[in-house]
């Protein structure tokens, strides 16, 4: 049976933010392969998802857009990081990173560990 | 900080109706462009190159209203739109809003005048004092009764010695003659303060300045300043601020006005509106026979603020320490004698409520009623929305099958009902400000000005608007339930599961509207009984005669006069008032027939061979008469004769009684002749007068009343009457002019016929009657509402019914009684529930009523009478409407 995978609430959001920060400047359709590339076709259908969270991300301040011309010379939107999105990073990855590594020893323990 | 930013921004593109569809639209046709690129170098063909691509970044439509959604802020446009449909809603049936408005109006106001006046007694009763929750009050113990006031060294004392308070105030009031250059004398009620009252409740002058807190209460006459009232400013003084250092005569000595107080502030005496402030120091000055030291014997206010972290319990210890305390210094031996009396804290809302207890205790019931109409209203208005939404069923199975949300139908309902609570809140809040004003009439009448603070202040406008919500709430919860079943059945097909429509919910509204009717019914009871006792009261005989007598009273004693001087005066007075032209008959006394009640003219008596019973007091009510006071009031005498203008203070003094005292003290008769001791002097009873109304004209059980001759004994504030031959007002300038002539210093107070003075007595027992027909017309009315709707609603359920039965033959008559009968069986209900319930009621009732037994059978018919037309009036519009219910048409729409 094929699992309908969403992605958790703010996972998205990293996500952009991650691979806007790796890769520099990027129209939607840039970010969307990346994320699928990475994540193994975790955003293989309901790409279009994404641009609601840009428009999030945008009009908090974590990232900025202008038009730019695409790789077949058209008009598109590029997102690219802004200081204030490199310090959201940060702060996301850093706690994220805590929430990974506390989830993960609770996977680790054994019943004879704890007794 | 990244929320805020993200808000702004929502609300800077919702302000500006920006809408930048236009960069969504390019940024997914690009995306799919390369998509589609894409795909077409993995080496699909190109129609199917594309479709993958649409098909991969899913539902446009959906990722556009998201994009929306996060752009602008969706709530506030919907509420927007909602608000706009709703309006036109509303105007559509412009009869169903205005009845709903005007009822929501009706309980709202109620409510709102109620919370004015709890809010006006009990939370803010002294504007521009600070901090008014945190004021103390004392009052006194004497002889084990509480409540009295407190003796001005007793305060010293307590102001020196204390440690739990800060500072303590001594005030009392007083009434005054003020005279002025062109102002007509006149006597103000004003409050006598010690220096540091303004400092200690923080109040600031609008103009010039208050009292100096440093100044020696005690060295009278060397503060002689007057503090006026912005009320008494505007009335007397034309708001002229050159008012200020200028003297005016107060009791005929020169104050000086230092300052003019903040608007609103009329003292923290109860309800009592005082005019003007002078300071303790002043005190030697109001009347002529005060004494060396007047504070000595002068009963006082006590205020006080407590320390911070200093609870009441301790500060009430420490002030019966102090009481005591004070007693053994000045009495030793003989602790808590009469002056020496032990002290009480009393917090804000004992002393604002205290005067008035009449309020205090008719709050709760006011509220009571007020929550219990409001109920009913929301009953009301929920079963009326309903009908209203019933209605409506096609547009919102419509509004469903085109994709509304179950949370937009239920928001399009609430926004409706809001529209109409807040507007019969605007409503109800506007006719309270009115209302709250004419409850003046339920206090009693004591003489003095009243002035409570009734400003809508923010705390009314935000209880408004809870009740408002509430309210939204509370008749919404129905419609909103309603409205989404119809959009999960969803169904276009009108008209439910059955032909006839779902009695089970329609019988359990009819149960409430029954309940209703009964409530109705009992209000209507209480009303009638209330009235006809009003009524008998007024046809009671009164044992005087009230018409064509004109009264107006004056007092020497704050004019200066001396006992002789005024003796001489009352007599030249009475001389002149004869002889006015106009005047049939003049006479002075110390009461009026139904004027006060007299409580304060007791005499301690003692009557040679009336042994009084163990714990029997001798006191009795003791008026002073000038001649000819009872034929001229056309009080029947009984026996002997009255007092004439032989009876002076030459002349062997003399006493006219009651009937009732001739009974109580010479059982077996022979009172005329004897002698009767007031202060040691005995005075011959030589006539016995009926009993009259002598205070409340529904008094069945008379008091023994004592006369005495004006003559033989003096009183400095007496009552003019005068029987005039044409009419009283014909003869008020003479009589002003009268006593003008012969002091044109001596304020005229109180000039009013007697008719006017006895009918603040009836009023009395018209008010409970006046306000409960008031409560009566509005519980029939919101009931009539209720019952409409539910009527409405049923013939619209049951509209095929009656088309079938239409079409099978059954007239129209047949079926305008259909409708009604069974609102009969709702009139039915409401008889059984509310006799029952009557029964109960009329029981708390039983000691207001005066000449009409609990169970009056005219009283019942005539409710019961109003109670089945009233159910009849308002069934009778939807029984038409299911009788002209056009067969062909209505089944022809299924």
């Amino acid at each position: 049976m094929k699992q309908k995978t969403d992605v958790r609430q703010g996972t998205l959001d990293l996500m952009v933010l991650k691979t806007l920060d790796v890769l520099g400047q990027l129209h939607g359709y840039g970010i969307a392969r990346r994320i699928e590339q990475i994540s193994g076709d975790l955003l293989a259908v309901n790409q279009g998802t994404l641009y609601p969270v840009l428009l999030k991300l945008e009009q908090e301040g974590a990232i900025a857009s202008e038009w730019g011309a695409s790789e077949n010379n058209r008009r598109a939107r590029f997102y690219r990081l802004t200081r204030a999105g490199h310090r959201l990073l940060e702060a996301e990855t850093r706690d994220w990173e805590r929430t990974a590594t506390i989830i993960g020893r609770f996977f680790e323990v054994k019943a004879e560990d704890l007794s | 900080m990244r929320v805020m930013r993200r808000f702004l921004t929502r609300l800077a593109n919702f302000v500006a109706r920006r809408k930048s569809d236009q960069r969504l639209l390019e940024e997914i046709e690009e995306h799919i462009a390369l998509q589609t690129a894409e795909n077409l170098r993995a080496g699909m063909e190109p129609a199917e190159a594309r479709r993958h691509a649409l098909m991969k970044f899913g539902a446009r439509e959906a990722v556009r209203e998201e994009y929306h959604a996060e752009r602008r802020l969706p709530s506030i446009e919907n509420l927007l739109q909602d608000s706009r449909i709703a309006l036109r809603t509303l105007a559509k049936s412009p009869g169903f809003a205005a009845a709903a408005i005007l009822v929501l109006a009706l309980g709202i106001g109620a409510l709102t005048t109620v919370a004015t006046w709890t809010n006006a007694v009990l939370y803010n009763p002294w504007p521009h004092v600070a901090a008014p929750r945190e004021l103390r009050f004392v009052d006194s113990t004497v002889l084990g009764n509480q409540g009295y006031s407190v003796h001005y060294d007793q305060y010293r004392f307590v102001r020196e010695s204390g440690r739990s308070w800060n500072d303590t105030i001594a005030f009392a009031k007083t009434s005054v003659s003020l005279v002025d250059a062109g102002v007509q004398p006149q006597a103000l009620s004003i409050g006598i303060v010690s220096s540091n009252y303004f400092q200690f409740l923080g109040i600031q002058p609008q103009s010039g300045r208050l009292f100096l807190p440093g100044a020696n209460d005690r060295s009278y006459g060397s503060n002689d300043e007057i503090v006026l009232s912005d009320a008494l400013w505007r009335s007397q003084f034309d708001a002229n601020r050159s008012i200020v250092g200028r003297a005016i005569a107060v009791n005929g000595r020169p104050y000086t006005v230092v300052g003019v107080a903040p608007p609103d502030f009329a003292g923290i005496f109860g309800g009592v509106a005082e005019a003007a402030w002078i300071p303790l120091s002043s005190l030697r000055d109001l009347s002529a026979d005060s004494g060396p030291d007047p504070l000595f014997s002068y009963g006082l206010q006590v205020a006080l603020r407590l320390r911070p972290g200093v609870n009441d319990r301790t500060a009430a210890a420490e002030l019966h320490t102090l009481a005591n305390t004070f007693a053994l210094q000045h009495h030793p031996g003989s602790a808590l004698a009469r002056w020496d009396r032990d002290l009480n804290l009393r917090d804000a809302a004992h002393f604002s409520r205290g005067l008035f207890g009449t309020i205090g205790d008719q709050l709760p019931v006011l509220l009571g009623a007020s929550v219990l109409l409001m109920v009913l209203v929301c009953i009301n208005i929920a079963s009326l929305l309903s009908q209203h939404a019933a209605r409506r069923r096609r547009e919102v199975a419509i509004r469903t099958a085109l994709g509304a949300t179950p949370t937009r139908i239920a928001a399009q309902v609430l926004v409706e009902t809001g529209l109409l609570a807040f507007a019969g809140a605007l409503a109800g809040w506007a006719a309270s400000t009115g209302m709250a004003r004419s409850l003046y009439v339920l206090l009693p009448n004591f003489g003095v000005p009243l002035a409570f603070n009734l400003q809508s202040d923010s705390r009314i406008l935000l209880f408004v608007t809870v009740v408002g919500v509430i309210v939204t709430l509370v008749c919404g919860i129905y419609p909103v339930r309603q409205s989404l079943r119809i959009s999960q059945n969803a169904a276009l097909h009108e008209g439910g599961s059955s032909v006839t429509g779902g009695s089970g919910r329609s019988l359990g509204r009819r149960f409430l509207l029954g309940l209703q009717l009964g409530i109705c019914f009992i209000v209507l009871v209480c009303c009638g009984l209330l009235t006809r006792t009003a009524l008998n009261i007024a046809n009671r005989a009164t044992g005087f005669n009230r018409a064509n007598c004109l009264t107006a009273n004056v007092d020497l004693s704050r004019s200066g006069y001396s006992p002789e001087r005024g003796l001489a005066f009352q007599s030249a007075l009475l001389d002149r008032l004869r002889t006015v032209p106009g005047v049939a008959s003049a006479t002075l006394t110390s009461h009026l027939p139904m004027g006060d009640d007299g409580e304060g003219n007791t005499q301690d008596i003692s009557i040679p061979g009336y042994v009084p019973a163990k714990g029997e007091e001798m006191a009795v009510i003791t008026d002073f008469e000038g001649p000819d006071f009872f034929r001229i009031m056309g009080i029947a005498l009984r026996q002997g004769r009255e007092f004439d203008t032989n009876d002076n203070a030459s002349s062997t003094p003399v006493a006219v009684i009651n009937e009732t005292m001739a009974q109580r003290y010479w059982p077996k008769g022979g009172s005329i002749g004897s002698s009767i001791v007031i202060d040691k002097h005995p005075y011959r009873v030589v006539g016995i007068v009926r009993d009259y109304a002598y205070s409340n004209p529904a008094n069945a059980d008379p008091e023994p009343l004592l006369f005495v001759p004006l003559a033989q004994r003096y009183a400095s504030y007496v009552i003019m009457a005068l029987r005039s031959r044409t009419t009283p007002s014909a003869i008020t300038a003479q009589l002003r002019q009268a006593v003008a002539s012969l002091d044109d210093g001596l304020p005229v107070e109180n000039v009013r016929t007697l008719e006017d003075v006895t009918s603040q007595r009836y009023q009395m027992s018209r008010i409970p009657a006046e306000l409960l027909s008031v409560y009566a017309i509005s519980s029939v009315l919101v009931a009539m509402l209720g019952l409409y709707a539910v009527m409405a609603y049923s013939v619209i359920e049951r509209h095929r019914e009656f088309a079938l039965r239409i079409a099978l033959g059954s007239t129209r008559a047949a079926i305008f009684r259909l409708v009604l009968s069974s609102s009969a069986w709702t009139a039915v209900l409401g008889l059984v529930t509310g006799g029952l319930g009557s029964i109960a009621a009329v029981r708390l009732l039983r000691s207001m009523l005066f000449g009409v037994t609990p169970f009056d059978p005219t009283t019942y018919c005539v409710a019961a009478a109003l109670l089945v037309v009233t159910v009849f009036i308002s069934g009778f519009s939807p029984a038409r409407r299911a009788a002209s219910v056009q067969p062909i048409q209505a089944l022809r729409t299924e």
